[in-house]
């Protein structure tokens, strides 16, 4: 699991301007909210000092809520780091549906005894960089069951990661926010693992592996696992 | 902007899901079982509190308790107090293996062929896809699924379960996984009978890794052959088992 979130300075008016702007702004405003959450936890925390799945989800609930009313997101909410909460190992403060359903605990639909969810790039990556980070697209079979791209920032207390919040995106939805500008720019969106993300060129599917070197236009972003491409 | 979807999770959403109006104990406790007779609940893993559940399924919490009272006194969960608490999936509840057979004796010969032709197709062809799709990294998190030696079977039947699972996920499409979850939910505790035999367990351990080598090697066709190869010899075991238990159940009668 690679993030090659890199430095890139942006070039104003480059003919990818239009794409890599949209990109930006989803998941700005997106990062804004959950950074909400985590200061919420953070300061919750300081007052309080233990934490139980009980206080947790009545804290992130109204967040949540507000999170899945401003965004075209299908799930939002807190996850705890293993062993972090008093009374659970695993949980879940987390919403989804149109019925805000609680995810509390999970078990993988047929799998493991316990859903451990720390394998899963989502947590990983925060975890590894103590950074902000887009996983996927990606078919999640344990929370959504649909394909999506889930973005996730660490929680940090006294420098260790208690947490995540985060959001998931389905990845249709993105796909419909981002296709005027990435037709008008001409461009591809790949993530950090060089997989389409949305490309203008309606025959690359999303989740398919690209050769970017045979990009010359090429678009970081700062804090995103994503990249902007086009052919001269 | 075109509709945005915000489904919840089919698969235990379908477990958890708001019930009707009539009989609410007694359908709590009969899908509550089948849950776990399936393994979609399992071993081990803890269900949510009683205020929880009876939020996620609408109903009273009372109603909840009585459905638990019941799935205690079947031996399928276990109660304990104080921190760390909670109702828990008894060990052994999915492991019946009387009550699998007994399952699969209640299918007919047709059936069982025709559902194994649908798991065989379904999987052999996400294991292609997946060779197709996968990369470095999604080869490592398949390798970290499999089952060890030492597992005890039901552990083992799990491991297994998820290794498709994840497979099924490779393919990259939603639909694609969701059926197999179904699948799985369905028929995959009887196409998983097999494994009580240990000698089961090491050839399919073979298998897995070959699968997992044929994925990471990108080639589609030895990919597809060997989940093809691996789940119909399993799967003969299952048809074998199945004719067993029918003439085990039509002795007595012939014998009066």
């Amino acid at each position: 699991m690679s993030s090659t979130s890199t430095t890139v300075p942006v070039p104003s008016a480059s003919s990818l301007a239009r794409s890599a702007a949209a990109v930006a702004a989803y998941f700005g405003a997106l990062f804004a909210c959950l950074e909400g959450i985590a200061e919420r936890v953070t300061t919750a925390y300081e007052e309080q000092g233990v934490m139980t799945a009980a206080t947790v989800s009545e804290l992130i609930q109204p967040l949540a809520a507000e999170t899945l009313a401003a965004h075209p997101v299908v799930g939002a909410g807190f996850v705890a780091s293993p062993d972090w909460l008093s009374d659970r190992e695993h949980y879940l403060a987390w919403w989804q549906g149109e019925d805000q359903r609680l995810l509390a605990e999970r078990g993988v639909p047929i799998g493991h005894h316990v859903f451990d969810y720390t394998r899963h790039e989502w947590w990983q990556v925060p975890l590894a960089t103590g950074l902000r980070h887009v996983a996927g697209p990606y078919v999640d079979y344990v929370c959504t069951d649909e394909y999506v791209l889930t973005a996730t920032m660490p929680v940090l207390v006294e420098g260790r990661m208690v947490g995540v919040a985060g959001a998931d995106t389905l990845l249709e939805t993105f796909e419909g926010l981002m296709r005027e500008d990435v037709r008008a720019d001409d461009t591809i969106v790949v993530n950090g693992h060089d997989r389409v993300v949305v490309a203008a060129d309606p025959l690359l599917r999303s989740g398919q592996r690209i050769d970017t070197t045979a990009y010359t236009e090429v678009q970081a972003f700062d804090d995103l696992p994503f990249r902007v491409l086009r052919r001269t | 902007m075109t509709e945005i979807r915000r489904h919840g999770s089919r698969a235990r959403g379908a477990i958890f899901a708001p019930l009707g109006d009539v009989g609410r104990a007694g359908q709590v406790e009969q899908r509550l079982t089948e849950a776990i007779r399936s393994g979609v609940l399992a071993e081990g893993e803890r269900l949510p509190s009683e205020p929880e559940l009876a939020a996620m399924l609408g109903v009273a919490v009372v109603t909840v308790r009585e459905a638990l009272t019941g799935l205690r006194a079947e031996g399928l969960v276990t109660t304990s107090r104080g921190r760390g608490g909670g109702t828990f999936i008894a060990a052994g509840a999915d492991a019946d293996e009387e009550a699998l057979a007994e399952r699969l004796g209640s299918m007919s010969r047709a059936e069982l062929q025709d559902r194994a032709t649908q798991y065989v197709l379904v999987l052999a062809g996400c294991a292609e896809l997946a060779a197709e799709r996968a990369d470095g990294d999604e080869v490592t998190a398949l390798r970290s699924l499999l089952p060890t030696e030492g597992d005890p079977v039901g552990a083992w039947r799990h491991a297994d379960a998820e290794l498709w699972l994840s497979v099924a996920a490779l393919t990259q499409s939603a639909r694609v996984t969701r059926d197999v979850v179904r699948l799985e939910a369905d028929f995959g505790s009887l196409a998983r009978i097999p494994f009580a035999d240990p000698d089961v367990r090491e050839q399919t351990a073979h298998h897995h890794d070959r699968l997992i080598a044929t994925i990471a090697a990108g080639d589609l066709e030895a990919a597809r052959q060997c989940a093809r190869t691996h789940l119909q010899s399993t799967l003969e075991r299952v048809v074998r088992t199945q004719a067993d238990v029918h003439d085990r159940n039509r002795m007595p009668r012939s014998a009066s």
